[in-house]
């Protein structure tokens, strides 16, 4: 090699020398100002806790929990301990999903139990209690899914795939419904018998007051009717006989109980302080159609107008005029109220296509169940549950953070001094030996 | 008018299902004279394997000769007791064991199972009028002499929640109730009252 650039390349194997000799020199007053990080992950981190907070004392702790479960509450209470101490603490949980659920009783003598669960869409959510699985299914993108049962036993877990039970989000009942029985009011006719018949068919206990002869009615179950929330949860007017239990209905309505009005009774004057709109003129029925809902839409209609403030349209039919109310609710007082426009439902019942008698006992079990006044009483429970895990984890440690996505400078990593040094020494003896090629001492 | 009961009989293909045709009128009659019910002043006959049967859940089915339900009419009888209607069949034979009875039982057997009898105590006998001896004689079996002997019970096939669906009588009620109703005025008690408690019990229970 020419002479010339011999000289300009010691030149530059000291210029980098010197250049990582201030980096070692830099490096090594860094280690010196900071106490080391620590990183733990999986199975390692309950005895890396132990060693944080006895023999080390990192400045920095991260863990990452390697599985979809979410830590028990002592690591994570323990996590968050350790920084209280001055240690900084940082987690991240790949295989972790969001996840949430809860359960709530309901007025029905055979769904009286629903279960709530917020899960990623596209994820199978699998819901079991203490005695085995209740049911399971697919999360929809933006929705969550609602389970009913009649009972649960224990805690209740919702996981999310073939994960293990103990990765899942859980809850208990916390309250208790007392349900009274239902009153249906009317004259003795298709109507009454089969809203009373099909909510004694799904388990409601249902009183029956009928207009059969001016020498009395025809009564179900209790001989004297009172019509107030200590007895009865709904009470259901059929037609315009009721009319004679006007004044008691309101009275019950506004201390928290719950009325429908049905059919005529849905059209009569003396209920109209209470229901949420007018009855307009009927629509006459037509050919029951295979879908549940378009069964409905067979049957004749008083549609409901004028829905007054505060009002709401639960169930809706399209005609050419546009979109009519077939079912409308509103708060009275304390109580609910549901006007229900459909005229001789009873024939979706008898008439409908599929399994009516099912899906006519299912709907009316649920119209009632919406306004059933039911006093809550709390149940006691020692259960330790989890009902939104990830976002407990959350707000005891703070967001989740990706190590690798967030570490700092590489110059900063200690795991560099050996090969700084060996740079070093390489680039010293590189130009010891270009020198002494040269014969310069 | 919406909401009225109407009274209905079946028309079934094989058998002679019209042959109590004051039956009706009568029954109507008695409905709109004893209790206030809002009723169709006129019955109805209605074909057992139509579509046309579900809009009337009470139903009348009587005759005198061999009954065999079609493949329809059998699927209707049974989804009409399945979804809650009431169904009364009536062997309009004065015999013993005649030959409505041996096929419509079997049809109804074939069709919905065995039937069990009414017991006395039952809310069909009381629910309206009281008939503490259960079902009312009639004066057509071996003259009014043996009918509550020969046929003591009336017999049931329970639709949802034990309620009857199909109720079997052998005692000739087509013949006994088969008459104009302005002759109810000559007799001393009204024998078409127990018709009454049939239609009640269907639109109460």
């Amino acid at each position: 090699m020419e002479g010339g650039r011999r000289r300009t390349l010691e030149w530059v194997l000291r210029g980098v020398s010197l250049v990582l000799l201030v980096l070692l020199i830099w490096q090594a007053l860094h280690a010196l100002s900071e106490r080391p990080a620590s990183r733990a992950e999986g199975s390692a981190i309950p005895k890396a806790l132990a060693r944080w907070s006895t023999s080390e004392s990192p400045a920095q702790a991260d863990v990452v929990f390697d599985s979809a479960t979410v830590p028990p509450p002592e690591v994570r209470d323990w996590l968050a301990a350790l920084r209280h101490t001055g240690t900084r603490t940082s987690w991240f949980a790949p295989a972790l999903s969001a996840s949430a659920i809860h359960v709530s009783p309901v007025p029905d003598p055979k769904r009286s139990v629903r279960i709530w669960v917020a899960a990623p869409g596209g994820s199978a959510v699998k819901i079991r209690d203490q005695l085995g699985v209740i049911d399971s299914t697919a999360v929809r993108a933006g929705e969550g899914v609602v389970f009913t049962t009649s009972h649960v036993n224990g805690i209740v877990q919702a996981s999310l795939g073939d994960k293990a039970a103990g990765s899942a989000a859980s809850s208990v009942l916390r309250d208790s419904l007392t349900v009274r029985p239902v009153l249906v009011l009317g004259i003795a006719g298709w109507e009454g018998k089969f809203v009373l018949a099909s909510l004694q068919e799904h388990g409601w206990k249902v009183d029956g007051r009928f207009a059969l002869a001016p020498s009395g009615d025809v009564r179900q179950g209790a001989t004297t009717i009172r019509i107030d929330t200590a007895h009865y949860s709904a009470v259901i007017a059929i037609d315009s006989s009721a009319t004679k239990y006007a004044r008691q209905i309101g009275e019950y309505v506004r201390d928290g109980g719950g009325f429908i009005a049905v059919g005529e009774a849905a059209s009569v004057g003396a209920f109209a302080s209470l229901l949420p709109g007018s009855a307009g003129a009927p629509l006459e029925s037509a050919p029951f159609e295979a879908d549940t809902l378009h069964q409905r839409n067979a049957l004749a209609l008083a549609p409901i107008r004028s829905l007054k403030k505060g009002a709401v349209a639960v169930e809706s039919r399209d005609v050419k005029e546009g979109r009519i109310v077939a079912v409308a609710a509103q708060r009275v007082g304390r109580g609910r109220v549901l006007q229900v426009g459909y005229l001789d439902d009873w024939q979706w019942r008898m008439g409908g296509i599929g399994e009516p008698a099912t899906q006519y006992r299912d709907w009316w079990s649920r119209m009632v169940s919406s306004v059933a006044y039911a006093p809550r009483s709390r149940v006691t429970s020692d259960a330790s549950v989890e009902p939104t895990p990830v976002a407990t984890l959350v707000a005891t440690l703070g967001p989740p953070v990706n190590h690798a996505a967030t570490h700092g400078s590489i110059l900063q990593d200690p795991r560099l001094l050996p090969l700084l040094f060996a740079l070093l020494m390489s680039t010293l003896f590189a130009e010891w030996a270009s020198r002494r090629l040269r014969g310069l001492p | 008018m919406v909401g009225d009961f109407v009274f209905a009989t079946a028309m079934y293909d094989s058998g002679d299902w019209e042959s109590a045709p004051s039956l009706p009128a009568n029954l109507i009659d008695s409905v709109a004279r004893y209790t206030s019910l809002p009723v169709s002043p006129k019955g109805v006959n209605v074909g057992l394997g139509t579509e046309e049967l579900f809009r009337y859940p009470f139903i009348w089915l009587t005759g005198h000769l061999p009954v065999r339900f079609t493949d329809q009419e059998r699927l209707n009888v049974k989804r009409y007791v399945e979804r809650g209607g009431f169904m009364v069949v009536d062997d309009h034979n004065h015999d013993i064991d005649g030959i409505f009875h041996k096929t419509v039982t079997q049809e109804i057997t074939r069709t919905l199972g065995p039937m069990k009898a009414v017991p006395k105590s039952h809310e069909i006998y009381h629910c309206f009028f009281e008939f503490k001896d259960g079902p009312p004689a009639t004066s057509h079996e071996l003259n009014g002499w043996g009918d509550q002997l020969i046929h003591k019970e009336l017999f049931a096939i329970n639709g949802p929640s034990g309620r009857i669906g199909l109720l079997y009588s052998s005692k000739d009620y087509s013949s006994e109730w088969n008459f104009g109703p302005d002759t109810k005025k000559f007799m001393e008690v009204d024998p078409t009252r127990f018709g009454v408690n049939l239609i009640v019990y269907a639109l109460t229970r």
